[in-house]
C-alpha cells in the first residue's frame, strides 16, 4: 500500500492496530469451511468505535475495498478479503451493557452472541437466536448473515430480535436505523434490510438486541431411528401433533459416527439418524414427545441422566455439522431450507444424490424450521472429485428450490453460492430481486467499496 | 525425522475447518490484544501452512512466536468440532523449528545449552536448597524427586526484571552471550520471598509424606533437572539424549515420587516413549497422602485446576484432597476446560503471561479469596496478582494432629 495512505490509516486507527506484515495478515485470509482465500493489503483492529468512521472516510477517498470481519466463521466466502482491500477486525470492539428496564442489550459489533448471553444470564435473560457457532459468531456477523440456529423454529432468526443498529456508512458518515423500543413504524424497515446484507451495505457498529427471560427448566430427549423415513416422519409428527419444542434438531448417521470418533463415544450410529428435542414445558411435555418418537419406531430413546450426558448428546449434533472436516481435505457447506411438509422429500432427495454421485454427505439441521445442512466432502486438489462435490451441491440446491424452498436458510450466499442463487431467482421468476438489490447497493455504497464481489452483486451496476 | 513430523502436522492441521470455535477458549487470544497469530485457530491455520511450505520448500515467515506462545493447555481440542489439538500442532511446529534450525529463539537456545551442559536451565543458588536442612532421608528404593520446579520459579521473576531494566536489545545481547557461556546465569539472583515460599512448601511436602509414613530418599543438591523445558520447547532430539542421563540416576530406585504435574506427566508418560527399558513406578505425592489424617474445615476454597492434570492424562486426586479439607468452588472454566495460569509463557512472552494470569486470577477471586492450586508454575504465576496457596500448605494446616 502507498506509504502516505498507510500512514493516514495509522493516524486514524492508532499505531499497532494496523497490520501489514504478511505473517500478521495470514489469519485474515479466509473464513471457515470453504477454502477460498485472499491476502488483504492491510488489516485494522478496531478497539475504538470512533476510528471506524475515520477509516471509512480514507477508504472512500481512495476507493479501497473494506471487508468487515467478526468471528470470521462464515462458510460461504462472505468474509474473504479483497486482494487490494482492508479487513476491519471488529472483534476487539465488544463492550456489552444490559438494560433490563427497557428489555434490551446494547452490544458493540465485535461481541459474540455467547458473550451477550453470558451478560444477559446474570440478570436472568437471554438472546434467543443461537447459531451453533455462538461462541464465535459476533453481533455484527450474526446481523449481516441474519443467522439462525436451533431455537429459531420457536423464536425466529436474528432479524426478529434487533431493535436498532448504529452504523457507519461507506462515506464514513454515521447514522442509525430503528429505535430501541419494541414497536416502531417510522419509515421503511432498514434494520431488516441490513440483516443478511453480508457486509455490503454498511458497517454495523453497535446493536440494540431484544432479550427475554430464560426458560425455567429445559429437558432434553433424543430418538435414534433405523430409517431416514422414520426420523423424517417423527419430525413431521411432532409438528403435526401441535407440539412446540424449544429445539427440534436432526443429525444423520455420518454426523453421529464422526462425533463418536472424535469424542471416543459410542452413541448408536443409527442409519436413520438422531432426532434431538429440547422442551421447556416440563416432564409431561417430554413424555408426549417421547410417545411421538416411539410411535415412529425410534429403536432407542435417550434421556440424559446427568449434566455430562445432557451436554454430550447436544455435542453430537454440533459436531455433525463439521463431520466431513474429519475425513476430507475440503467440504462445501449446504444450507437448504424447504417447507416443513417437504422435509422427508428433502432428506430422501439428498440420499439419492449421495447414491447417484457416490459422494460423502453428512446431513444435520434445524429440522424444526425445515433447514438442513447437507455437508459434502472431498479433496479440492483432486479435480474430478471436487467437480463431483460441486455438482452434488448444485443438485441438492436445485432440489430445495424445486421443493418450494431456498438454497440458503441462514448462512447466506457469499461467493460460493452466487450462481445457484441467481438460478433460484430465475426459476422462481424473481430476478427483479437482484435488480433491486443492485440499486439499493448503489444508494448505500456508490463507490462499491463494501465487500464487493460478494452476494451476487458483482461490480457492474449498469 | 522431519518427514515424520510433517506427516503428523498434516494429519492434525488439515482437519481444521477454520471455524474459530477454539478462539473462544484459547487464553492467548484476548490477552494478546486479539492477535490472530497467537490464537488457537491461527496456530492450526499457520501450522497447516507450515506443512505446505516445508513440503515444497522453505518456511517463508518467522512463525516462531505463534507456536512458542502456545500455553500447551489443550483446551482448544475440547471445543473443536473436528477434534484438532492446536497444542499438539504447536508442539510439532516447535520440534520442526528446532530440527530445521530456522527461526529458533535465542533465549530458548541459551536455555537448551544450559540444560545440556549444567543439567539445569539456570544455576540454582544454595539458598534454594535449604528446605531439606535437618531432614534425614531414608536409604530405600523410593526417591522423592522434586524435578526442581519449585526451586526454579523464583528465578524467573528477576529474569523479567532484568529484561525490563536492560531493555529488549541489550537483554538479547546478554542472552546471546549466555548462549555461548551459559555459566553467566550464575549471576541471576532469585526473588527472596519466592525462595522462602518455595522452601516452605517443599518442607511441608516432606512433612506430609513423613506423617503418612512414606519412606523416601532424596538426592538433595545432586538432583538433576528432568528436561521439562527441552521437551516443552520442542528440542526433542536433545531431550532424548538428555533424559538418558537423568534416567541413569533415577533407575537406581524402584519408585519415584514426583511433586508437580509437569514432572509427573513427563516421567510417567513421555520418558517411557524414549527410554526402551524404562522401568520406574512414577507416583504423585498426593496419592501417598493418608486422607484420614485430614480434617474438613469450614473454609471456602477456589481451586485452580492445573492444565497438566487435565486432558488426556486426567489426574483427579488433587480435587479429591482439597474437597476433603473444606468447601470447594470451581470457576466456570474448570476441569478439562480450565483456564491456564499463563506460567508457560513467562520466559518468552512476559506481558502475555501476565495478562493471562491476571485474567485467571480475576476468575478465581470472584469465587473466593482463598485460592488454592497444586502446581508450582500456577502458584508462582498466579501469585503475581495476589494471594494464592499451594495445596501442600493447605494440607499441612489441615492435619488432624
Ligand atoms: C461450525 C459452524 C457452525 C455454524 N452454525 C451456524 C448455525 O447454527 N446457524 C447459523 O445461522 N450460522 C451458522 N454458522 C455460520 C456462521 O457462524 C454465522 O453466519 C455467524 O453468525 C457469522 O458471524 P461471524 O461473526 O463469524 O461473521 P463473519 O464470518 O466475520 O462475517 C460474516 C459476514 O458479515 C459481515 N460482517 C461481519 N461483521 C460486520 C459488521 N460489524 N458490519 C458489517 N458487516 C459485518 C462480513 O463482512 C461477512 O460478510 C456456522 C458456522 C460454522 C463454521
Ligand atoms: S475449533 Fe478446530 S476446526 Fe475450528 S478453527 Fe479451531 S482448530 Fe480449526
Ligand atoms: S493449547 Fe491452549 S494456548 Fe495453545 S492453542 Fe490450544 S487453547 Fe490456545
Amino acid at each position: 500500500m502507498d506509504k502516505k495512505i498507510l500512514s493516514e490509516f495509522i493516524d486514524a486507527a492508532g499505531n499497532g492496530n494496523v497490520l501489514y506484515d504478511e505473517k500478521d495478515l495470514f489469519p485474515y485470509k479466509r473464513g471457515s469451511i470453504d477454502r477460498i482465500e485472499e491476502m488483504p493489503e492491510i488489516a485494522i483492529k478496531i478497539f475504538d468505535e470512533k476510528s471506524i468512521s475515520k477509516i471509512m472516510k480514507i477508504a472512500h477517498k481512495y476507493r479501497i475495498p473494506v471487508i468487515a470481519r467478526g468471528g470470521g466463521s462464515s462458510p460461504t466466502g462472505a468474509v474473504v478479503p479483497e486482494k487490494k482491500g482492508i479487513v476491519l477486525d471488529m472483534r476487539p470492539l465488544n463492550a456489552i451493557s444490559v438494560n433490563i428496564r427497557d428489555g434490551y442489550v446494547e452490544a458493540y459489533a465485535g461481541a459474540t452472541l455467547e458473550e451477550v448471553n453470558n451478560e444477559s444470564r446474570k440478570y436472568g435473560f437471554f438472546f434467543p437466536p443461537d447459531p451453533s457457532s455462538v461462541s464465535i459468531s459476533t453481533v455484527g456477523g450474526a446481523i449481516n448473515e441474519n443467522s439462525g440456529g436451533m431455537r429459531c423454529a420457536r423464536y425466529g432468526v436474528v432479524k426478529d430480535w434487533i431493535l436498532k443498529i448504529d452504523v457507519v456508512l461507506s462515506s464514513g458518515d454515521e447514522t442509525s436505523f430503528g429505535e430501541s423500543i419494541y414497536k416502531n413504524r417510522g419509515g421503511f424497515n432498514f434494520v431488516d434490510l441490513i440483516c443478511g446484507s453480508e457486509g455490503t451495505l454498511c458497517i454495523v457498529k453497535k446493536a440494540y438486541l431484544k432479550i427475554m427471560p430464560l426458560p425455567e427448566k429445559i429437558t432434553r430427549i433424543a430418538g435414534f431411528f433405523n430409517t431416514i423415513e422414520e426420523s423424517a416422519n417423527a419430525i413431521f409428527s411432532i409438528r403435526k401433533n401441535g407440539l412446540n419444542p424449544l429445539i427440534l434438531e436432526y443429525a444423520d448417521y455420518y454426523g453421529i459416527k464422526a462425533a463418536n470418533e472424535i469424542k471416543k463415544w459410542n452413541y448408536p450410529e443409527a442409519h436413520g439418524g438422531m432426532v434431538l428435542v429440547d422442551t421447556d414445558y416440563g416432564e409431561n411435555y417430554l413424555s408426549k414427545i417421547q410417545n411421538v418418537l416411539e410411535e415412529n419406531n425410534a429403536f432407542k430413546i435417550f434421556i440424559p441422566g446427568n449434566e455430562e450426558e445432557y451436554n454430550n448428546i447436544f455435542e453430537i449434533r454440533r459436531i455433525a455439522f463439521a463431520a466431513p472436516g474429519l475425513l476430507f481435505k475440503g467440504f462445501i457447506d449446504g444450507d437448504i431450507v424447504v417447507p416443513l411438509s417437504k422435509l422427508t422429500d428433502a432428506i430422501e432427495g439428498i440420499n439419492q444424490v449421495r447414491i447417484k454421485n457416490n459422494v460423502y454427505i453428512a446431513t444435520c439441521g434445524h429440522a424444526g424450521d425445515g433447514n438442513l445442512h447437507p455437508q459434502i466432502g472431498g479433496n479440492p486438489d483432486n479435480i474430478s472429485e471436487w467437480e463431483n462435490v460441486k455438482k452434488s451441491v448444485r443438485e441438492i440446491n436445485d432440489l430445495a428450490v424445486r421443493l418450494g424452498g431456498s438454497i440458503s436458510g441462514e448462512h447466506g450466499i457469499g461467493k460460493i453460492k452466487e450462481d445457484d442463487f441467481i438460478r433460484q431467482l430465475k426459476y422462481k421468476n424473481q430476478i427483479k430481486t437482484l435488480e433491486f438489490m443492485k440499486s439499493v447497493k448503489k444508494i448505500f455504497d456508490p463507490e462499491n467499496i463494501l465487500n464487493p464481489g460478494n452476494f451476487a452483486l458483482g461490480g457492474n451496476y449498469d | 525425522m522431519i518427514d515424520g513430523l510433517l506427516s503428523e502436522l498434516e494429519k492434525e492441521s488439515t482437519k481444521c475447518i477454520s471455524c474459530g470455535f477454539c478462539d473462544s477458549v484459547c487464553p492467548t487470544y484476548k490477552t494478546s490484544g486479539y492477535d490472530m497469530t497467537k490464537t488457537s485457530r491461527g496456530r492450526a491455520q499457520i501450522g497447516y501452512n507450515l506443512f505446505k511450505e516445508l513440503k515444497s520448500g522453505e518456511i517463508s515467515m518467522d512463525i516462531s512466536d505463534t507456536f512458542y506462545s502456545c500455553l500447551d493447555c489443550h483446551v482448544c481440542v475440547q471445543v473443536c468440532p473436528t477434534g484438532v489439538d492446536s497444542g499438539k500442532i504447536s508442539d510439532l511446529a516447535k520440534n520442526i523449528i528446532s530440527s530445521t534450525k530456522k527461526y529458533e529463539k535465542p533465549e530458548v537456545k541459551a536455555i537448551v545449552k544450559n540444560i545440556m551442559k549444567y543439567k539445569k536451565p539456570l544455576i540454582i543458588r544454595n539458598e534454594s536448597y535449604s528446605w531439606y536442612d535437618g531432614f534425614e532421608p531414608e536409604k530405600c528404593d523410593t526417591l522423592l524427586y522434586t524435578g526442581l520446579m519449585y526451586q526454579l520459579m523464583p528465578y524467573t521473576e528477576n529474569l523479567e526484571q532484568l529484561r525490563k531494566k536492560m531493555g529488549k536489545k541489550s537483554f538479547y545481547a546478554m542472552i546471546s552471550i549466555a548462549e555461548k557461556i551459559p555459566v553467566i546465569t550464575k549471576f541471576l539472583k532469585p526473588d527472596h520471598s519466592s525462595v522462602e515460599r518455595a522452601n516452605k512448601t517443599l518442607k511441608n511436602i516432606i512433612y506430609i509424606l513423613k506423617m503418612s509414613n512414606v519412606p523416601f530418599d532424596l538426592l538433595k543438591s545432586n538432583e538433576p533437572y528432568p528436561g521439562t523445558l527441552l521437551y516443552e520447547y520442542g528440542y526433542i532430539r536433545e531431550f532424548k539424549e538428555y533424559i538418558k542421563y537423568v534416567y541413569n540416576i533415577l533407575k537406581k530406585y524402584h519408585s519415584i515420587i514426583t511433586i508437580d504435574p509437569h514432572t509427573y506427566n513427563l516421567l510417567k508418560y513421555e520418558y517411557p516413549k524414549y527410554i526402551p527399558d524404562f522401568n520406574l513406578n512414577v507416583i504423585y505425592y498426593l496419592d501417598m497422602v493418608d486422607k484420614n489424617m485430614l480434617y474438613k474445615s469450614d473454609e471456602h476454597f477456589a481451586f485452580h485446576d492445573p492444565c497438566h492434570f487435565q486432558g488426556e492424562f486426567k489426574y483427579n486426586n488433587a480435587r479429591k484432597i482439597i474437597e476433603n479439607m473444606g468447601n470447594v468452588s470451581y470457576p466456570d472454566r474448570n476441569g478439562n476446560r480450565t483456564y491456564c495460569c499463563g506460567g508457560p509463557d513467562e520466559l518468552l512472552f512476559p506481558s502475555l503471561s501476565r495478562n493471562v494470569s491476571r485474567e485467571r486470577y480475576k476468575q478465581l477471586k470472584n469465587i473466593s479469596g482463598n485460592i488454592v492450586t497444586s502446581c508450582p508454575i500456577c502458584l508462582y504465576s498466579l501469585s503475581r496478582n495476589g494471594d494464592i496457596v499451594d495445596i501442600a500448605d493447605v494440607i499441612q494446616m489441615h492435619l488432624k494432629n
